[in-house]
């Protein structure tokens, strides 16, 4: 054999290299995503007939997402995942025990103060109002900040706790055993306090989001290097696996306990008139961040006039100064409205309007009507997700690096590729938040919002037609099956006569004028209301299908299984069974939206089941089983699954959004636990025969 | 540096029995015992439509390969004693086969702790006129292969996953942009019919085209062969396999089951060996052999593949600052450039704590790959 020839690539053989390379992750992640697009276009255009707002503006969102992914995916597997897999081969030879147990706790807070999880609950929590669960209302808000650091802290320990196993060897099964009861007990006892009550939802599904795209990479292959080292116990390649699932488990009851720390000082549930009243006003800023937060928050939740009396004391300028300052100063808009698009939709509303002229007669209104964009200028919201990109990668990376170079002292084997993964996986990260946004995230809010009109009707207000100078004349009467009169007209529409139903109350006899506001009514007839619950639970499923299926983290953890298990466990295999679940688990999240069940007597079943499942299965699948659960709701699941169910939110007043991907988290766990039952019936087969 | 003339024995097991080998391992004090995660490929029958019709699949078997060191005198003691232990010699749970090999780097007495197992009373049907055939291709071809292997009848593959060091020193960080991933199949065949054999997987993975991969061929002293090609219904009191495996037990020999692999394409017949050449494995601590292999590349080695494992046993354990994580770089040589990359690799500190590297030498009695002409 003659030597190699060594020497530099030209630029003119290295850009196909690049292309090919480029083409084919690109073209995977596209695969991966074009389900969860599709089927979301197919659904609203096909099955509700309700066109897409913002088309354009959407595909190229979900190009971004397309591209981010591919970066993303691919910075994870050179650069963040070898470096996990280097902390936990070297540094366990090289550092004593408890300096390797303190620095586990400290990546485990690290990572979780590094990605966002925080808003995303917020944003979940929006829909239950303040006087409704004072309690829960006030850790998202006026103590959020101890909420994420409880939350830190509980992933640090889970963290902990998996390295130590992998040490010492413990079973992953007994801690399970214990755990699980233990919280659905905890949970029952919170059911029963009406103030506890929204909490141990929110509990369960912080438990889910903790555990996020960059944090599950770091921690599996941390596991999986410190089992290489260990070499200890039975199908040791498998039991890398179990930190994901104490991560999941362990913020569950951490925040519990907050609650129940904080329940004494908090107001207890009342009716709205009383919260927002001046008595109430003390003890009801407690649950704010502060006074100003109290303020906007009554102002969107009471009648002009109520505000007025209640938090102004009767002072129209001081009212007139508080609504003033918020419309013509950005910086205080931004503080005291985080979302300014509700602001505005508050303060250009007719009837809240002509309220305002009323109260405050004596003053000028005008600077209302000047025109004020509440859009953040499309530069900032880039710099916020590059922002949140930095702030999700390089505390964690950083981290290692120097805990590896302090520790250890090595030579880095392969140090550029780990920074090219790095780059890649901050480029990838900043460039899918930006897509999210405007693509995924739109697409589903919009199909949420016009989800329920599989069950019920919906209106269509910005829509509506105006038609002056009318003349009743034009009104037909026809007689429906049950006697009753339905009145209608004839429009021409182009070549086609359209019909349109006639409302007395549309019609204004003063003004000469007809207003049609479109509607559309239960899908399948109003006949068919359950046919139409049927159809809403179906494309639950497959949401929770398709959205799964384009989910990084899982992605990755596939990947791993397949290598360390040569390839006995195929990727594929693991990313449709778990689909499966999270499908399911869909299914039951938004049956309770709908008929308002506890989220209790839908989450202790299906978790009482798989740890009576887990006594039937090997510790491998345990791992897996429920590793994969816990990285399943990760960056395209929950914004998606948090949009449709506000935009459901929306339309049916006073149900809350928590819970489902609680429940989308438990039945994977059971699809891969009964699947793993097969496959090792059908092994254990071949050497008996 | 002296090198010992060992034996090293591997053992391809079901994961179901590792436990049951591990233990085995501990008692017999072996001390340096190497294990790495495979798959073994089988054909399954599956009846479709109620029995009216079958199709054959290919059923994927999670197997772990050990591989330990003996002195000579052990080989046959521990060998019998590991196949009545294990029954290999029933179809499905695995095999077992030993070479000849020369061991740098070893510490000293490791073996003296070493016990020879009671003698077995029952002969053990020990082949021995096997090889070993190592084929490296391109991750997701070795299912493919394995298939046709299984279907022609020669033996159950083993695969497993490793990585191609050899294009990493020449083109930087574009290495990325090209999959190193690979999978090396192993199986064994009977020496009489291993030129077909090497034939026959040579056309079928077209490895004399440019980057399909490399084969290459290797004695065996003495093993047994896993009989069970075909998962399926059995219609006779025995199976196929218990049936071969029971003649290969009397005549204690595989002649009798001499195939004459026809061969079709006449563009093969110009057998291109290569031939005069050396395995060399390099074990070392995970993370610590590349440098060691661009020494081989530079002495003239086409190419490397790394594959990890861990190292278990009595010696490994009792050393603490040794982790378990190992990588295993394979490669060939010829023979006269070897001493040139012998020599450099005993000047280097590959055999020092930091690495605490073996090197491990071997015969190997062909290779092909593609060449170009």
């Amino acid at each position: 054999m003659k030597p190699g020839k060594s020497g530099k690539v030209s630029i003119q053989n290295a850009l196909p290299m690049v292309f090919q390379y480029g083409k084919k992750k690109i073209s995977d992640q596209l695969k991966a995503v074009s389900f969860i697009v599709l089927y979301l276009l197919l659904f609203q255009l096909l099955v509700l007939r309700i066109p897409i707002d913002n088309a354009l503006y959407a595909a190229l969102g979900i190009g971004l997402v397309v591209l981010g992914l591919a970066f993303f995916l691919e910075g994870l597997f050179l650069g963040i995942m070898p470096l996990g897999e280097l902390c936990g081969l070297w540094l366990p030879q090289k550092t004593k025990t408890v300096l390797f147990s303190l620095f586990a706790l400290f990546l485990g807070v690290v990572a979780t103060l590094a990605e966002p999880a925080i808003s995303i609950l917020q944003t979940a929590g929006s829909s239950i109002k303040a006087w409704e669960a004072p309690l829960f209302f006030s850790i998202l808000n006026r103590y959020s900040n101890f909420l994420v650091l409880v939350i830190a802290l509980g992933v640090g320990i889970a963290v902990l706790l998996g390295m130590l196993r992998f040490l010492y060897s413990w079973p992953l099964r007994p801690l399970i055993t214990l755990l699980v009861p233990l919280l659905l007990a905890y949970s029952a006892w919170a059911y029963f306090d009406p103030n506890l009550r929204h909490l141990y939802a929110l509990a369960w599904d912080c438990g889910g989001i903790t555990t996020g795209p960059v944090t599950v990479p770091i921690i599996v292959a941390l596991g999986l290097g410190i089992t290489r080292t260990t070499g200890k116990g039975t199908d040791s390649s498998m039991s890398g696996l179990g930190v994901i699932t104490l991560a999941s488990l362990i913020p569950v009851l951490a925040v519990l306990t907050l609650g129940v720390i904080l329940n004494s000082s908090s107001p207890d549930p009342t009716s709205r008139e009383r919260f927002l009243s001046k008595e109430m006003e003390k003890e009801a800023v407690k649950v704010f961040r502060n006074r100003d937060h109290y303020l906007s928050y009554a102002v969107l939740h009471q009648s002009p006039a109520e505000t007025l009396q209640n938090q102004f004391d009767g002072d129209p300028e001081e009212f007139l100064s508080f609504l003033k300052e918020t419309y013509t100063n950005p910086k205080i808009l931004r503080e005291r409205y985080p979302n300014p698009e509700l602001f505005h939709s508050w303060i250009t509303d007719k009837e809240i309007r002509e309220d305002l002229n009323i109260l405050l007669a004596d003053f000028d209104l005008g600077f209302l009507d000047a025109p004020r964009t509440f859009q953040v200028p499309p530069g900032q919201n880039s710099i916020n997700k590059l922002m949140l990109a930095l702030r999700a990668i390089i505390p964690l990376a950083g981290s290692l690096i120097l805990v590896l170079l302090l520790v250890v002292k090595k030579r880095f084997p392969l140090f550029d590729e780990i920074l090219l993964g790095l780059v890649f996986s901050i480029a990838g990260f900043f460039l899918f938040s930006l897509g999210m946004d405007s693509g995924l995230t739109n697409l589903g809010s919009q199909t949420g919002k016009n989800l329920h009109i599989t069950f019920s009707s919906i209106t269509f207000p910005e829509r509506s037609k105006t038609y002056k100078k009318f003349d009743l004349s034009v009104v037909y009467t026809a007689y429906t099956d049950t006697g009753e009169r339905y009145e209608f007209f004839l429009i021409k529409d182009g070549d086609t006569l359209k019909e349109i139903p006639f409302y007395r109350e549309r019609y204004n006899p003063d003004s000469g004028e007809y207003t049609h506001i479109p509607e559309r009514g239960p899908l399948l007839g109003t006949e068919n209301r359950l046919s139409g619950l049927a159809v809403l639970l179906t494309f639950a499923f497959f949401l929770g299908l398709a959205a799964t299926l384009a989910e990084p983290s899982l992605q990755a953890l596939g990947v791993t299984l397949e290598e360390v298990s040569a390839g006995t466990f195929h990727k594929g295999y693991l990313i449709h069974t778990v689909a499966i679940g999270v499908g399911i688990g869909l299914i039951f999240g938004f049956l309770r939206i709908v008929m308002d069940i506890p989220l209790l007597w839908l989450l202790a079943p299906p978790y009482l089941l798989v740890t009576v499942l887990n006594f039937f299965s090997t510790e491998e699948f345990i791992g897996i089983a429920w590793d994969s659960a816990g990285v399943t709701t990760g960056p395209v699941t929950v914004p998606l699954v948090i949009a449709l169910g506000l935009g459901m939110g929306e339309t049916l007043p006073g149900v809350e959004s928590f819970g489902i991907l609680a429940l989308a988290s438990v039945y994977p766990i059971a699809a891969v636990l009964i699947s793993g039952l097969f496959i090792n019936r059908a092994k254990s087969r071949v050497i008996k025969e | 540096m002296k090198p010992e003339k060992l034996i090293k024995v591997t053992c391809i097991l079901s994961n179901l029995l590792s436990d049951t080998f591990r233990k085995e391992m501990e008692n017999l004090g072996i001390p340096l015992l190497f294990v790495q995660p495979s798959r073994s490929v089988l054909l399954k029958e599956k009846r479709i439509i109620l029995d009216y019709r079958t199709s054959t699949l290919l059923q994927e078997f999670r197997r772990d390969i050990f591989r330990f060191y003996l002195p000579k005198k052990f080989e046959l003691p521990i060998l019998s004693h590991l196949i009545h232990l294990l029954e290999l010699n029933q179809p499905g749970r695995g095999s077992i086969y030993s070479e000849d090999v020369t061991l740098f780097g070893l510490p000293q007495g490791i073996f003296s702790s070493l016990k020879i197992p009671a003698e077995e009373k029952r002969k053990v049907p020990l082949l021995s006129d096997l090889v070993g055939i190592n084929c490296i291709v391109q991750r997701g071809e070795g299912n493919i292969l394995g298939r046709s292997v299984l279907e022609r009848g020669i033996s159950v593959p083993t695969l497993f996953y490793g990585r191609g060091m050899g294009l990493r020193g020449k083109l930087g960080i574009l290495r990325v942009t090209i999959s190193l991933e690979k999978e090396i199949l192993f199986l064994t065949a009977q020496k009489q019919d291993s030129a077909d054999v090497i034939n026959f997987i040579v056309h079928n993975a077209r490895l004399n085209h440019p980057g399909k991969g490399f084969i290459y061929m290797f004695p065996l002293r003495k093993g047994t062969m896993d009989t069970r090609i075909y998962l399926g219904r059995t219609r006779h009191l025995a199976s196929m396999e218990q049936i071969i495996t029971a003649i290969d037990e009397l005549k204690q020999a595989s002649d009798w089951r001499r195939k004459t692999i026809p061969f079709a394409s006449p563009r093969n017949r110009r057998k291109r060996y290569l031939k005069s050449l050396l395995n060399y494995t390099l074990l070392g601590n995970e993370g610590e052999t590349e440098p060691y292999v661009k020494m081989a590349m530079d002495a003239g080695a086409g190419g490397a593949t790394l594959s990890r494992l861990q190292c278990l046993g009595k010696f490994s354990a009792e050393s603490t600052s040794r982790s378990a994580a190992k990588e295993m770089s394979t490669l060939v040589l010829n023979r006269e450039t070897s001493n040139i990359f012998q020599e450099k690799l005993e000047n280097s500190d590959f055999f020092q704590e930091g690495v605490a590297g073996i090197l491990e030498v071997s015969e190997v009695d062909l290779a092909s790959t593609y060449l170009p002409s």
